[in-house]
């Protein structure tokens, strides 16, 4: 028994394997083990949750945390895929665009059951919502109108910021394919905007956008 | 136009992060990952949630035929539980709290106290006590001691066996950290790092970091030991008759505490609550004012963590290179890590409305900057700030760094 220098008695403490690496991470994965799983949660949580959140946008309707929750369940279940641990942000940040994807496109698909769809109804103007504010909600309704595919190459090239050979990865196309896909994307996002009131003002006023 | 779509891209991104509740949603959706053993996709959670319907229905067609048994065998009744204060969270089973207390009291008298930030289910009831489940946070049980008394208390994938006693248990689903202190009584606890079970009584608190893979059993409040006690590992904790008191978490919200300049009194209830729990649930602007409070708290570290918190997991970056600069110069002593910092500051915020500092900064740690950046910021501080307070400086390293060979 050890006795600190308060008088405070300790039973012996037992060291155990202590900050895992990737491969480490990977390997446990890759083995479905749960220390693993709950490590890959913590260190990509946050990552995954942005990612999803950028890809959704303000699809209010659909709730985040099952969305992430369908992520990792993804990812556990396909850790065997995984060869290199180096890739793994890559990796995780593919299937959280893939699975994202996929919540879209059953949202949309199901759309036809509803004879009234309130949720696809534009949210209400806020009192005190801000030129970005109103920005950031406009973006997503004209993106909402888009592909899915082309959603999702220009959230992660414009508002993520990402390089097109990571854009490429996430979304698990060529290099080629994904520029054509972000061009066509781009056109048919400008397309749009010039007829919104709000969006016009930004795209012509370059200097309102450094704000 | 691509440029200008760029810039809408970062105002948008930008006001995503601030109507984000990451921590919030992560929270969530780690319960939903790692609540049940087996998660179910949502694809098919309509599937099984019909099959759950019909096997619920079933269950509960079991569960009145075998009560209508129960009565006629004249066995002892089911115990009941009710919630104080008709909280809202006495409509289910699982109770979760955010800055206050609430009690669940059991009809043998059991009193259980759901702490601030706790989330908990009752599993099942049974003539004999009931089935817990601590989702988060800590939670006070004061169960009845009775001849055939059986509850069991899961925290994360700790189980706790107990017959009559009292005691304080804690899982942080973020940390992997499981803590339990018994104030009176005995208990087995079984789970990770334990091998078969590990029995703690009175006086002692048992504590696993699953994640660190440590765990330890501290006997509270023991005085000095004589020697011979020291020396003798099997020596058992339960003799010591002081108890130290467990100290119930205060209810003030910590971030009204930090904002009003009262860091300690805010980073003490954060300790309570578990610095990495309150980080790992923060979103952007909780991060930042945890860093502020533990740095104006005197806690260099934390605040060092939960800034690297928001650059490596929420990717936000803004002044935070400054900030660890300042951290590692002032607090830390480590120079060259603040040089580093400073100079990253500068790259990642050329513009940024710190640069003057950061600049001089940098200047007064010129032995750990490369001469070519060294000349650099002088000259660039010399051109933006002629007048500045560092400028004096910025004029001698030129100097001197031009003359040397």
């Amino acid at each position: 028994m050890l006795i600190d220098d308060a008088g405070v008695a300790h039973a012996e403490i037992v060291p155990l394997p202590a900050k895992r690496t990737d491969a480490e991470l990977v390997g446990g994965l890759r083995r479905r083990l749960p220390w693993a799983q709950q490590l890959l949660f913590e260190r990509y949580g946050a990552f995954v949750e942005r990612t999803v959140r950028r890809v959704l946008g303000t699809d209010y309707h659909v709730d985040l945390a099952d969305v992430i929750h369908d992520v990792f369940i993804e990812a556990f279940s396909s850790a065997h895929t995984l060869k290199n641990a180096e890739a793994i942000s890559g990796w995780i940040r593919s299937v959280a665009t893939h699975t994202a994807c996929n919540t879209i496109r059953r949202r949309k698909s199901r759309a036809w059951l509803r004879f009234f769809a309130p949720d696809e109804l534009p949210e209400p103007p806020q009192s005190t919502s801000t030129d970005a504010k109103e920005a950031h909600d406009r973006t997503y309704r004209l993106l909402s109108l888009m592909p899915v595919d082309e959603r999702v190459a220009f959230v992660l090239r414009f508002i993520e910021g990402m390089e097109l050979r990571e854009v490429a990865e996430a979304c698990r196309v060529s290099l080629a394919t994904i520029k054509r896909r972000i061009a066509r994307a781009e056109r048919s996002f400008l397309a749009e905007a010039k007829s919104d009131p709000v969006l016009v003002l930004w795209l012509e006023k370059g200097d309102r956008w450094s704000q | 136009m691509t440029q200008q779509l760029e810039l809408l891209g970062k105002t948008v991104a930008k006001v995503s992060d601030e109507q984000a509740k990451v921590g919030e949603t992560l929270f969530r959706a780690r319960c939903r990952t790692f609540g049940t053993p087996q998660p179910i996709p949502s694809t098919n959670r309509r599937i099984f949630g019909a099959l759950a319907a019909v096997t619920t229905a079933t269950a509960l067609a079991a569960g009145i035929w075998i009560h209508v048994r129960s009565l006629t065998n004249a066995t002892p009744p089911t115990v009941t539980y009710q919630i104080s204060g008709n909280s809202p969270e006495a409509a289910a089973s699982f109770f979760e709290t955010k800055h206050h207390e609430l009690e669940v009291r059991f009809s043998e008298g059991s009193v259980i106290t759901v702490l601030p930030e706790t989330g908990v289910r009752v599993l099942g009831t049974k003539p004999q006590g009931a089935n817990l489940s601590i989702e988060r946070g800590i939670v006070r049980c004061n169960i009845t001691h009775r001849a055939n008394a059986d509850w069991t208390v899961k925290a994360g994938p700790f189980d706790i066996r107990v017959t009559g006693t009292r005691f304080e248990a804690q899982w942080m689903p973020t940390t992997s950290h499981f803590e339990l202190t018994l104030e009176e009584g005995s208990v087995e606890v079984t789970g990770p790092q334990v091998s078969g079970s590990q029995r703690v009584v009175q006086g002692e608190r048992f504590v696993v970091e699953v994640n660190r893979g440590e765990k330890s059993l501290v006997g509270l409040g023991l005085r000095q030991a004589p020697a011979a006690q020291v020396a003798s590992a099997e020596l058992p904790v339960a003799k010591h008759d002081t108890v130290v008191p467990v100290v119930r978490p205060a209810t003030t919200d910590w971030s009204t505490l930090a904002k009003t300049g009262k860091y300690r009194e805010a980073l003490s209830i954060v300790d309570r609550l578990g610095f990495d729990v309150v980080l790992q649930r923060s979103d952007a602007a909780t991060a930042r004012l945890l860093a502020d409070a533990s740095r104006m708290g005197g806690r260099p570290n934390q605040a060092q963590q939960a800034l690297l918190f928001l650059r490596d997991r929420l990717h936000v970056k803004s002044e935070t290179a400054f900030v660890l600069g300042k951290i590692s110069a002032d607090q830390l002593n480590a120079p060259a890590q603040a040089y580093r910092w400073f100079d990253t500051y500068l790259r990642e915020q050329p513009n940024g409305a710190l640069r003057e500092q950061a600049l001089g900064r940098s200047l007064e740690l010129s032995k750990y900057a490369p001469r070519h950046r060294l000349l650099a910021n002088a000259r660039e501080y010399l051109t933006a700030f002629p007048s500045g307070a560092h400028a004096p400086l910025a004029r001698k390293t030129l100097a001197q760094t031009t003359d040397a060979p």
